[in-house]
């Protein structure tokens, strides 16, 4: 039996974060009530003309660099023609043979054995508006979306020399989730798969190893998470494999991942090609881009979530799960980043931040620049345990306080008492006081019941209201029991 | 006070309005009776707005009463607009079937500056469909007449701007050029008619036909009105990416009767087009006129003109088919019902609802020259055959550009015949095609070139006006202003109105 | 149907040439057409036009013709030639990115033929 490999191309879009839309001064937003985000522009009225939002272009720009993209010194925008009623021109503004940015690459770590996928173009659009499809032999359409600017990214199959192709349902996902980190990175989109500001397309195709033409392709649309993406994908592979064993051809079609049933079903014959007819817009004038602009785009590029995570391991230590946990968001990596700059153990507070920060976090449904927590915060309290002057349990409600009124640890101990007590005068009074207290303990521990100098240690805590330090508390408990 | 204020130019009304001889509200009064007295046999109005027009009126002579705004010369001056560019709820019907009741909800950026020059709306003017025709024969709602004989064709596609001037039913108009639509009819109804540099003026609001020609203008009675004209509706707008953003001069400052030194080159091409002799003959008076002025004349060569109209005829209808595809029913304009029953499985030959009701009301709502076009412009935009049609053309295109450039590095303007020959008679050409295309041979190689060019009466055939193109380097109107302007003051052609 | 000696046929008749032939190039010889009723066919589907049998005849003869005509511009070398599709040499046309006011939805629904829930409404499209 033929072993059989299979090959993924991307075709992913995603929804740019600008104010207003790519072509006219309408909001970019979510939701919102139908049709009231409209101007002849983007509604395609009759003499409405389009004019490119410089911000769209300057983001799309620097997502072409982050993706290692040559930025084409000019670039065109074209008319792509097909009719649908969501598309109220029934031409879309797309690109073609002068697109933003080509030949780039997104590097994946695929289980430790690093890919550059290669990507052969990243491309400037506007947006369709939304078709609602309602009961009965009626549909609705909503063009509020209609013209936010889009930014569509496609890999290469076959990859040109050095670089590699998505083979795998997995790799497909980490590519998808690799280019969501970059994009959030570079501030450029809020890439949200489940409210559709990032979208992806995968075509699956799988051929018997060591063959070295294509098999047949099938595109697989409504993946709206990571998790159908991989699902779809995977499920994708293995029919095919299945169709061919059973000696059947894989048909050139798409088909619709149903989340529900965990299957791919056939939605329309891909026979032959659209025909966009595709042409220059007249309405729009060429992009033309200097040397000079595109270095100071890429000088300006922050460092992105891959080269952070190898840095955050090799210079913290960090194994690679705790990385990824720490950049997958950049507002966490870099509040990380600041507090392993500003502390001692930066393991130590790596844990603290992938457990009780997140835990917070996840607890309140906040995002962490909306807390009043800074890393000068966690870096005070972490030295307070360091220093003795509170212990761990203290801490982690000193944590919680912080992160809910954005006092310093410091503060907040020294507001509610909540030093430890190191001070032996201090502490001798209270196992005094707690020997004498408990004349039969005392006798029973003499007695050889030694288990008990814990009992005696829960006392004296619960006296000091849990202030007391428990290395003190323990020799001075032991020196008086037994001497 | 004279009883025919409607017979006036703009600077005429002007003169009036400033000096309180007239007011605003008599003004359009005239210009009202006059429209229901001639209208009925000239026809170039698709929609007539009196009630609107009064209000204005009322409201600049309250405006000129307290002194303000005197010296605008815009000012209370009656003004048609083709039927292809926005007014804010008024109908807007490019005279297609398809728009029949579309009421845009903005003005376009020239009806915007016409407001704020305070010019009084008149009415919309009929045209080709879409702009799309040489006769405004092709209007899906009826033909206009041209004023000189009723019988004849009053030209197009702005048919009905150039026509309403030239029976005095407005004292200016706006056409839009593709090809020739301002000049052509100008040309054929004895009046004004300068198409601008491309980008000189926005077409933010005129409905497209073929976006990298489109180009609005005037249409006047004399030079003097179109310079004033100019001067209102020329300049950059941040809603056109294709506006220029350059210095708008004064274009009044070139009225000057003064062609001293001033080069003309005259290509021979142009009078090869089957030109009408007596077309001829005037076109090269005016030029030997121009000549005993002072002007040097020079016959030349463009031999890429030639390749105009087959370039022309495949980047036209390539634009119009993307610009119209827009008009499907589903937003605006007219809806036809799909056919009951179509809602079938999806097959290759089956027909969703929404494609034949897509179908149905472009089949419906578009006339037949728009359709050709529509279908030309589809085929020549096709994956394998884009490179020989569309590609092609632009590459010749390219080189029509190189041609003037060429003739304007050794002359300052270019004269040619507007048209090969002068109005013909309605119904003549419209079972021939390609004989009704031949109209715009002249003009169509300066919207290729995106260059200015204006066309004014140089004399009359059997009492049916014949024009004279100038053309110009691109933003030099100043020069076509100039050089009309002497040639006007030293004629009498553009005083001649038709007897109606 | 259109069949290719009909349209021939038409085309060459000399009674039917215009100043048009002669302007932009004589009738090829012997020239055949270039659209089959099947092309007409299809660049009407890519255009959403639902024609008539007839018009579908009047347009091939229309559209073979002039495609007769642009063969002339086959006979120019434009092998170096840049096209044109701006006549403008203007680049970086920009607007800055400040969200501005939409359309009341009623002036946004004001010329829709049909409209419920303050959307455009349209036949059932179909999920193809």
């Amino acid at each position: 039996m033929a072993e059989y490999e299979p090959i993924i191309g991307m075709e992913v879009h995603v929804e740019l974060q600008t104010r207003s839309k790519m072509f006219c001064s309408c909001e970019v937003a979510f939701g919102g009530e139908p049709n009231t985000r409209c101007c002849p522009v983007c509604l395609g009225l009759p003499g409405s003309l389009p004019v490119i939002n410089e911000k769209a272009v300057e983001y799309m720009a620097r997502a072409a660099l982050a993706l290692n993209c040559t930025i084409l010194p000019q670039c065109i925008f074209h008319r792509k023609n097909y009719y649908y009623p969501d598309l109220p021109k029934n031409y879309q503004i797309s690109q073609y043979d002068y697109p933003l940015g080509v030949n780039g690459w997104v590097e994946i770590l695929a289980g430790g054995r690093s890919k550059k996928i290669a990507i052969r173009r990243v491309h400037m659009e506007e947006d369709t508006g939304k078709l609602l499809h309602v009961s009965g032999n009626r549909s609705y359409v909503d063009y509020n979306r209609s013209g936010v600017p889009l930014m569509e990214i496609v890999t290469q199959n076959p990859p040109p020399e050095g670089l590699d192709q998505i083979e795998s349902a997995e790799e497909a996902r980490e590519y998808l989730q690799r280019l969501r980190q970059i994009l959030l990175y570079l501030g450029v989109s809020d890439v949200k798969m489940e409210e559709g500001s990032m979208r992806c397309e995968p075509n699956v195709s799988v051929r018997p190893k060591g063959q070295s033409e294509f098999g047949v392709k099938t595109e697989i649309k409504n993946l709206n998470s990571f998790r159908a993406v991989y699902l779809g994908v995977d499920y994708e592979i293995k029919r095919q494999i299945r169709v061919l064993e059973q000696g059947g051809k894989v048909v050139q079609e798409t088909r619709r991942w149903d989340d529900e049933r965990g299957v791919t079903v056939p939605m329309r014959s891909k026979e032959f090609e659209q025909e966009y007819r595709y042409f220059p817009d007249p309405d729009l004038v060429p992009l033309r881009f200097t040397e000079e602009w595109i270095e100071k785009l890429r000088s300006e590029l922050p460092e992105l979530p891959l080269a952070k995570l190898k840095r955050f391991m090799s210079d913290y230590g960090l194994a690679q799960a705790d990385a990824e946990v720490l950049i997958d968001s950049p507002d966490l990596a870099e509040f990380y980043d600041a507090c392993a700059v500003g502390y001692k153990d930066p393991k130590a507070v790596a844990n603290w931040i992938t457990t009780e920060l997140l835990r917070l976090l996840n607890a309140t449904g906040k995002k962490l620049n909306e807390t009043k927590l800074t890393p000068t915060h966690l870096c005070g309290l972490l030295e307070l345990v360091d220093g003795g002057t509170i212990n761990r349990n203290t801490a982690k409600a000193v944590f919680e306080e912080m992160f809910t009124t954005g006092k310093t640890a410091p503060e907040i101990v020294r507001q509610k008492g909540l030093e430890q007590v190191s001070d032996e005068a201090a502490i001798e009074s209270v196992v005094n006081r707690v020997l004498d207290a408990n004349p039969n303990e005392v006798k029973r521990y003499r007695a050889g019941e030694i288990k008990l100098l814990s009992w005696f240690v829960g006392q004296v805590m619960r006296e000091t209201k849990g202030k007391a330090n428990p290395a003190t508390v323990n020799k001075l408990l032991r020196e008086k029991l037994e001497s | 006070m004279t009883d025919a204020l409607y017979e006036l130019t703009i600077h005429e009304i002007h003169d009036l309005l400033r000096s309180k001889q007239v007011s605003a509200r008599e003004v359009a009064e005239s210009f009202i009776r006059r429209i229901e007295e001639v209208d009925s046999r000239v026809r170039a109005f698709i929609t007539t707005t009196p009630e609107h027009a009064l209000k204005q009126a009322e409201a600049v002579d309250e405006v000129l009463s307290r002194g303000d705004l005197l010296a605008n010369p815009l000012v209370g001056i009656p003004v048609a607009i083709k039927d292809n560019m926005c007014t804010r709820g008024i109908l807007t019907t490019c005279a297609s079937k398809i728009l029949y009741n579309y009421k845009p909800i903005y003005d376009a950026t020239v009806v915007e500056r016409l407001n704020e020059s305070r010019a009084i709306l008149v009415g919309k003017t009929n045209l080709d469909e879409f702009a799309m025709g040489s006769s405004t024969e092709n209007s899906g709602f009826f033909v206009t007449r041209n004023p000189w004989n009723l019988d004849t064709v009053p030209g197009g596609s702005s048919g009905g701007s150039a026509a309403a001037v030239a029976a005095n039913e407005c004292a200016f108009a706006l056409g839009s050029d593709t090809g020739g639509s301002i000049r052509q009819p100008a040309s054929f109804c004895g009046v004004v008619g300068m198409k601008p540099t491309y980008g000189r003026v926005s077409r933010y609001g005129l409905v497209a036909f073929a976006s990298s020609l489109d180009q609005i203008g005037p249409i006047t009675k004399d030079v003097t009105d179109c310079a004033i004209v100019l001067n209102a509706i020329c300049g950059k707008d941040p809603r056109d990416s294709t506006s220029l953003d350059v210095p708008v001069p004064d274009f009044t400052q070139s009225l000057r009767a003064d062609v001293k030194g001033l080069k003309i080159g005259v290509p021979k091409e142009f009078f090869g087009f089957g030109t009408d002799p007596e077309v001829e003959d005037a076109v090269r008076s005016a030029v030997d006129l121009l000549v005993e002025l002072g002007a040097h004349a020079e016959e030349t060569s463009m031999p890429s003109v030639e390749y105009g109209l087959a370039v022309y005829y495949i980047i036209a209808p390539a634009e119009c088919s993307s610009n119209l595809a827009r008009y499907d029913g589903v937003r605006y304009g007219l809806r036809v019902a799909p056919d009951s029953g179509t809602v079938t499985r999806q097959t290759r030959e089956a027909k969703s609802s929404i494609v034949s009701m897509f179908e149905k009301t472009r089949e419906q709502g578009f006339g037949a020259e728009v359709k050709q076009r529509i279908m030309i412009g589809t085929y020549a935009l096709s994956a394998g055959y884009y490179d020989a049609y569309y590609l092609k053309a632009q590459k010749v295109r390219t080189l029509l550009r190189r041609d003037f450039d060429k003739a304007f590095e050794k002359f300052d303007v270019l004269i040619t015949p507007t048209s090969p020959t002068v109005a013909f008679g309605i119904g003549e050409r419209a079972d021939d095609p390609y004989a009704m295309k031949l109209a715009d041979i002249c003009t169509i190689p300066a919207n290729l070139a995106g260059i200015p060019g204006i066309s004014v009466p140089c004399g009359f055939k059997e009492e049916l006006p014949i024009g004279l193109q100038i053309m110009a380097r691109g933003l030099d109107e100043e020069t076509l202003i100039r050089v009309a302007f002497t040639y006007e003051q030293h004629t009498e052609h553009h005083r001649k109105r038709p007897p109606l | 149907m259109i069949e290719h000696a009909q349209c021939y046929n038409w085309a060459a008749s000399e009674n039917q040439r215009t100043a048009f032939d002669t302007l932009v190039g004589a009738y090829p010889q012997g020239g055949c057409m270039k659209l089959t009723a099947q092309d007409i066919a299809d660049v009407a589907r890519l255009s959403r036009l639902e024609l008539t049998e007839e018009e579908k005849e009047t347009l091939a003869g229309h559209i073979n013709r002039l495609l007769e005509h642009f063969e002339k511009l086959q006979q120019l070398d434009t092998e170096a030639v840049e096209p044109t599709s701006h006549v403008i040499p203007v680049f970086n046309v920009f607007r800055k990115d400040e969200p501005g006011e939409s359309l009341p939805v009623n002036d946004v629904l004001a010329n829709a033929p049909d409209v419920a829930d303050d959307c455009f409404v349209v036949p059932r499209v179909v999920e193809t």
